[in-house]
């Protein structure tokens, strides 16, 4: 199990590093590329593994052709990031440790939920859904093909079948050998979790100027979300108790990236358009109903930035061009409806 | 009016009674008061309230709950909205406005009173137990099935067998293994969506179950094996009617449809 381990945070850990260098922007922080780098792999996962859903092809056969081009991703990103070095090595900074140190009581209230994470369950009726259809998808080697709650066969279930998720768990459980429970409770728990606090850390950095309040704004969220199980349905509980499954992935890492894009889109940061598709297919990937959330959220961004443009230059035309970065970020996700509808029928 | 209703009912079941909304709508009108950055504004203030407006305007709200999502999950539209980030970029705003260390100290403390009385706590919440195995699935569960895989016709032939388990297995046994085909599945413990399950409610129930009855049916319905919680009570040999006992765990006592066993 040990071995096993030791894969799954390998391949969580190089894969996201790696193929971030090719997608990276100048001024990017690491923490920010991994985090869209992480952001690729699944987006990959999702272009590749639906139209081999969409044919009922057999789930080795994505698993080999997803490796093969995850790999392929990694080498690339391998190389780039050897050159990238050596081109840099002159004007390289040495890392100052102590601009860690603000950022000491967040990693320790991180790592105090990381480890309560691995020593406590918590059982969720939805995970007879979630981690059986990775289970299943591994044993009879189909997607989507058989009824969760009994192993028969059925027709490609439409309902999820664009939420792959699960499909990527079973791939992470056959390149590491782990059973698809022990990724999800186990590891993917603490492990999103982790990023779930590297998205608020990246997103303090879009907001406030002043480095040393950024650490408080993140560890202010810690306490929030820990303070916010007040219901069965907030974006809080679900991540806490049901970390693992898209919904919750979605709501707690989809969402506050999509607000960072929203924000970078607010403040013209540059390359921010091929992020915001990127992370439409994430989206996607995470839950089915993503489709219709994000393009609600890109829509009303949209409408705020469009009707800010027009109270500034009174042009409509202006406050229309606005909402192309939004309508373009959208593309995905009325495929992906698109998709669903057919699929459905 | 209907759909005003259930929109003001599902804000209401999200929020519960606690200050999660209020602390939200309080920061809200701090910002929308105090933040004089325009795409801070935006972000902070025009874009969450453009989204509320979206969750209880009537007509996309009737549009969500009938045609795209269900009225069961439209609180998940509320995830769009960032309540945490807008509060707590509200106090650290509030705090930094301040420059006296005791008023930001006060700000803080009083965040942390309100969350403390107001909300709910992650380590209050009494569902966590101390994990049982990696899997974080209840050890007996495991040890059922795999007493089940490990019958000699099971595990000669890595023969697909038909069980029945009882309500408190159902929502484990399938993440645990798929080798095992079931009857029935989560959706015959869900009440409302009143799944016909006669095998279940005879094994759930608390009167003693006749062997001859439990076994007629199981046979009827072609289950190979069924499971039955060590504290019901059976009445008669199951071993005369076909089903042979294949062992038992902590609280479950297993039986098999005897030529899986031969």
């Amino acid at each position: 199990m040990l071995r096993g381990i030791t894969n799954t945070i390998i391949i969580l850990i190089l894969a996201p590093f790696l193929c971030s260098e090719l997608i990276r922007r100048k001024e990017s922080s690491a923490l920010e590329n991994y985090v869209f780098g992480l952001a690729a792999v699944w987006a990959l996962f999702e272009v590749i593994s639906v139209p081999f859903i969409i044919a009922s092809a057999p789930f080795s056969v994505l698993s080999t052709v997803y490796s093969v081009v995850l790999a392929l991703l990694v080498l690339a990103g391998s190389v780039k990031l050897t050159l990238r070095r050596k081109k840099e090595i002159s004007d390289k900074k040495d890392f100052d440790l102590r601009s860690l140190l603000p950022w000491i009581p967040v990693i320790l209230l991180l790592l105090a939920q990381c480890v309560f994470f691995v020593m406590f369950q918590h059982y969720d009726g939805d995970d007879s859904y979630y981690v059986a259809q990775s289970t299943i998808t591994l044993k009879f080697d189909t997607m989507f093909r058989r009824d969760v709650n009994n192993g028969f066969y059925i027709e490609v279930e439409g309902r999820h079948a664009l939420g792959a998720l699960p499909i990527w768990i079973s791939w992470l459980s056959d390149m590491s050998g782990l059973h698809p429970a022990i990724i999800d409770h186990s590891i993917m728990a603490p492990y999103l979790l982790t990023v779930m606090y590297a998205v608020y850390a990246m997103f303090s950095g879009r907001i406030i100027k002043d480095k040393k309040w950024r650490p408080v704004f993140v560890l202010l969220i810690g306490l929030w979300y820990i303070h916010s199980n007040v219901s069965l349905y907030t974006a809080e509980t679900f991540a806490y108790t049901r970390t693992w499954q898209g919904k919750a992935v979605f709501a707690n890492i989809i969402v506050p990236l999509a607000f960072c894009l929203v924000a970078d889109i607010y403040s013209r940061t540059k390359n921010t358009l091929p992020l915001c598709l990127m992370l439409s297919l994430c989206a996607v990937f995470c839950t089915s109903t993503a489709v219709y959330m994000l393009i609600i959220l890109y829509g009303c961004a949209g409408l705020v930035l469009g009707c800010a443009a027009f109270i500034k230059t009174k042009k409509l035309k202006n406050a229309l061009l606005t909402l192309v970065p939004f309508i373009i970020a959208s593309l995905p996700l009325v495929a992906g409806g698109v998709i669903y509808l057919i699929i459905r029928r | 009016m209907d759909t005003i209703k259930a929109t003001l009912l599902t804000l209401k079941s999200y929020n519960s009674l606690s200050l999660y909304f209020v602390l939200f709508i309080a920061a809200l009108i701090y910002l929308g008061i105090a933040e004089k950055d325009r795409i801070k504004r935006m972000l902070f203030v025009a874009l969450p309230l453009a989204l509320l407006s979206v969750f209880l305007f009537p007509v996309s709200a009737w549009l969500s709950m009938h045609l795209i999502l269900d009225q069961e999950i439209y609180y998940r539209q509320l995830w769009l909205i960032p309540y945490g980030a807008v509060v707590c970029y509200a106090l650290i705003h509030a705090m930094q406005k301040c420059q006296k260390v005791w008023a930001r100290a006060l700000i803080l403390l009083a965040f942390a009173a309100l969350l403390l009385i107001g909300n709910g706590k992650l380590y209050m919440n009494r569902q966590y137990t101390l994990a049982e195995n990696p899997y974080h699935l209840p050890q007996d569960v495991c040890d059922t099935c795999d007493m089940i895989l490990s019958a000699k016709g099971v595990a000669e032939m890595d023969y697909a067998v038909k069980c029945a388990f009882p309500a408190s297995m159902v929502e484990f046994n399938r993440q645990y293994t798929a080798s095992i085909l079931t009857v029935y599945g989560r959706e015959a413990i869900i009440e409302r969506w009143n799944y016909d399950t006669p095998f279940l409610d005879l094994i759930s129930s608390n009167e003693p179950i006749e062997a001859e009855k439990i076994c007629t049916m199981a046979d009827a319905d072609q289950i190979e094996c069924f499971v039955i919680e060590n504290d019901k009570t059976l009445v008669g040999d199951p071993e005369g009617y076909g089903y042979i006992r294949l062992g038992e765990t902590g609280r479950y006592t297993v039986y098999m449809i005897y030529w899986l066993l031969e």
